[in-house]
């Protein structure tokens, strides 16, 4: 089996660590005996979703959302298949504003409509975060730094289909290794449903874990 | 004027009781006499240092030469660089109205530059750099930009490094005097490291810049794919970096002792030569203070135990560029080497627990034939390992020791070669006293 990780805007939506998650994701299929392939998109680059599997985008300065989001519209069509597919999205930071409806700041700006939400831009939210989830039977922390809100939703990760957006930045995958193993497990049963699963190794991942109090 | 006097007398009562806070008697005489420091009358040479890392150091090193020069030269304790701590400065060199020296020389935190800009105008502003650096108190280096943009006047003289697009951003509406240095491509420059991106785009047309190459980070020789904005007009520049002789060339004529090559120092001295330059100072004693300087100790010490070669670098935790710098450093010995990577506290300010910077440093360096064993020491030990792995670094070669209690014996016993200690400013001290103490 080959996966293909489509990582949009490496090289512009990378505030806290984010690439974290493609080593992440890249270093777990690889253990499954899966080869993967990493296609990077960033702006002016065609987006092409159709040979992707997964794909991700993390967290940028407000100025560098906007820059994405103009670049993504011209090839909006092509998203908005790739989600009506039922395509795996994980989106982190600030960049899970650019799939709901419209943005809030000092102007209302209208963004991918992918799912149905509204971010609101305030004041700047800077806090850890530890939240129970229906997803996994561990609870998922992180930490927060964004000026937005979603409103209409109080959970701190979306889960729509197969899109998990959350405000939470940079590697959440590695601070999370329950989470994580969930996500590589959905997106590998999604290709193949009998799979059989090789032995994981999340030993340092869940020291790590287990100290954050 | 009455707010030196009492200012001066709290100074007085804090010296009495041995109490030393450097903010204090600045914040008393701001808060009752808010336009204190507008009515002070200061000398001609006004100068500014900002940015994220490196300001004191400079600040220190240009003291020495305008030293050296002749001049008398005030300036705030190395932090003490919020608007109550120059305050401070001020009320402890004032005389009468006016300030007693003949050169004002201030190191400012990137977001106060505006507040203390606002009383007192600099002629010329240093800014060394703006890198990601505690994301959780600053947000994103496109605040940093903005907030040092407030405090910029329109007819500073601003002294720049030519080799970051985010600084020669600054060139995009500053109507006033630039001059940038840099350093030219050296036997370490690289095309292209690994996926940690900076700052990757043209601020002026947002198309992508093209390095022809890198020093670190975002930071070498750019130009946009798009318009003309690209790196040019460097006045002063390493040409050449003498890895054997430990010496630098600047303008492929002028020849300067440095003690160690990493990144962050050629900086400070390339950047505190230019000024001197542009402050028009004398050029041997501006080579004769550098080649002399110790300024360095505080980001690399350097000694031998048991016949093997101890190297501390300094960095700064939630800061991935001083974290890069010195990994570059490492991979610069061909020869076997041990790595120690530690830190005690993720951030004095506040509690966060935030790691992803972790994730913007070039660990995938040390996944390297030449490294023996890496030690992840104290309480983000795992983190630190969990990092490594992802780096593709085997778990037989890591050590993992929740604090530095037997950093000694670890490092004597299980490891070989020259040993590097990449450690966080807080961990340095208790670092060098434990593997200096006498075996028992």
């Amino acid at each position: 089996m080959k996966i293909t990780i489509g990582y949009l805007y490496h090289d512009l939506l990378n505030l806290y660590g984010d690439s974290g998650n493609i080593k992440t994701l890249k270093y777990h299929l690889n253990e499954q005996g899966i080869d993967t392939v990493i296609k990077y998109m960033s702006v002016n680059d065609k987006k092409d979703f159709s040979d992707v599997d997964i794909l991700y985008i993390g967290s940028g300065t407000e100025d560098n959302l906007l820059v994405a989001l103009e670049d993504l519209k011209k090839d909006e069509k092509a998203l908005i298949n790739y989600v009506n597919n039922n395509g795996f999205i994980l989106s982190t930071g600030n960049s899970v504003e650019l799939f709901g409806n419209y943005i809030i700041a000092d102007k209302k700006i209208k963004t991918l409509g992918a799912y149905d939400y509204v971010s609101m831009h305030q004041d700047r939210i800077v806090k850890d975060i530890r939240i129970k989830t229906n997803l996994i039977d561990e609870d998922i922390i992180g930490f927060e730094n964004h000026i937005g809100n979603i409103l209409s939703y109080d959970d701190s990760i979306i889960n729509i289909n197969n899109f998990y957006g959350t405000y939470i930045i940079g590697p959440i995958l590695v601070r999370n290794p329950k989470f994580c193993s969930f996500l590589i497990k959905e997106l590998i049963l999604s290709k193949d449903k009998d799979f059989k699963f090789k032995e994981e190794d999340y030993k340092l991942d869940e020291l790590a874990y287990s100290n954050v109090k | 004027m009455i707010g030196t006097l009492i200012g001066k007398t709290i100074i007085k009562v804090e010296k009495l009781f041995k109490f030393n806070a450097s903010s204090f008697p600045g914040e008393v005489i701001l808060k009752l006499f808010p336009n204190y420091l507008k009515k002070i009358k200061y000398p001609e040479l006004v100068i500014m240092v900002t940015g994220s890392t490196g300001k004191g150091s400079t600040v220190k090193l240009l003291k020495e030469i305008l030293e050296n020069n002749g001049l008398k030269v005030c300036t705030n304790e190395e932090g003490s660089n919020l608007i109550y701590g120059v305050c401070t400065t001020v009320i402890n060199n004032v005389k009468g109205k006016k300030l007693n020296a003949d050169a004002l020389l201030l190191e400012v935190d990137e977001r106060y530059l505006k507040f203390v800009s606002k009383h007192i105008k600099p002629k010329y502003l240093m800014i060394n750099n703006i890198t990601r650096d505690q994301p959780p108190r600053q947000g994103s280096f496109d605040i940093v930009y903005n907030e040092i943009l407030k405090g910029i006047h329109k007819d500073t003289h601003l002294i720049l490094n030519g080799d970051d697009p985010i600084l020669k951003k600054f060139s995009l509406i500053h109507t006033g005097n630039i001059t940038y240095y840099g350093i030219e491509k050296t036997k370490y420059s690289y095309k292209e490291m690994n996926d940690i991106k900076d700052y990757e785009y043209c601020p002026k047309c947002h198309n992508k810049l093209e390095f022809e190459y890198y020093h670190y980070g975002s930071v070498g020789n750019y130009k946009c794919s798009n318009c003309d904005f690209k790196r040019d007009n460097i006045s002063y520049s390493i040409t050449k970096v003498d890895y054997n002789n430990n010496e630098i060339t600047i303008n492929k004529k002028t020849k300067i002792k440095v003690n160690n090559y990493i990144l962050f120092n050629l900086y400070n001295i390339i950047s505190t030569y230019t000024i001197s330059k542009v402050l028009e100072l004398n050029e041997d004693k501006i080579i004769d203070t550098i080649n002399n300087s110790s300024i360095n100790q505080k980001i690399f010490n350097e000694f031998e135990i048991n016949n093997r070669k101890y190297t501390i670098l300094n960095c700064k935790a939630e800061n991935n560029a001083t974290y890069n710098l010195s990994l570059i450093y490492t991979a610069m010995d061909k020869e076997k080497k041990t790595i120690v990577l530690g830190l005690r506290q993720i951030s004095r300010r506040y509690k966060h627990f935030d790691l992803s910077w972790l994730y913007d440093i070039y660990f995938e360096l040390l996944d390297d034939k030449s490294i023996d064993k890496i030690i992840c020491a104290g309480p983000y030990a795992y983190d630190f390992a969990t990092r490594l792995k992802y780096a593709n670094i085997k778990e037989d070669k890591l050590i993992i020791l929740d604090d530095l209690q037997n950093i000694k014996e670890t490092i004597e016993n299980k490891t070989s070669g020259n040993v590097y200690a990449v450690l966080n400013f807080d961990y340095v001290k208790p670092f060098i006293e434990k593997v200096k103490e006498e075996t028992k």
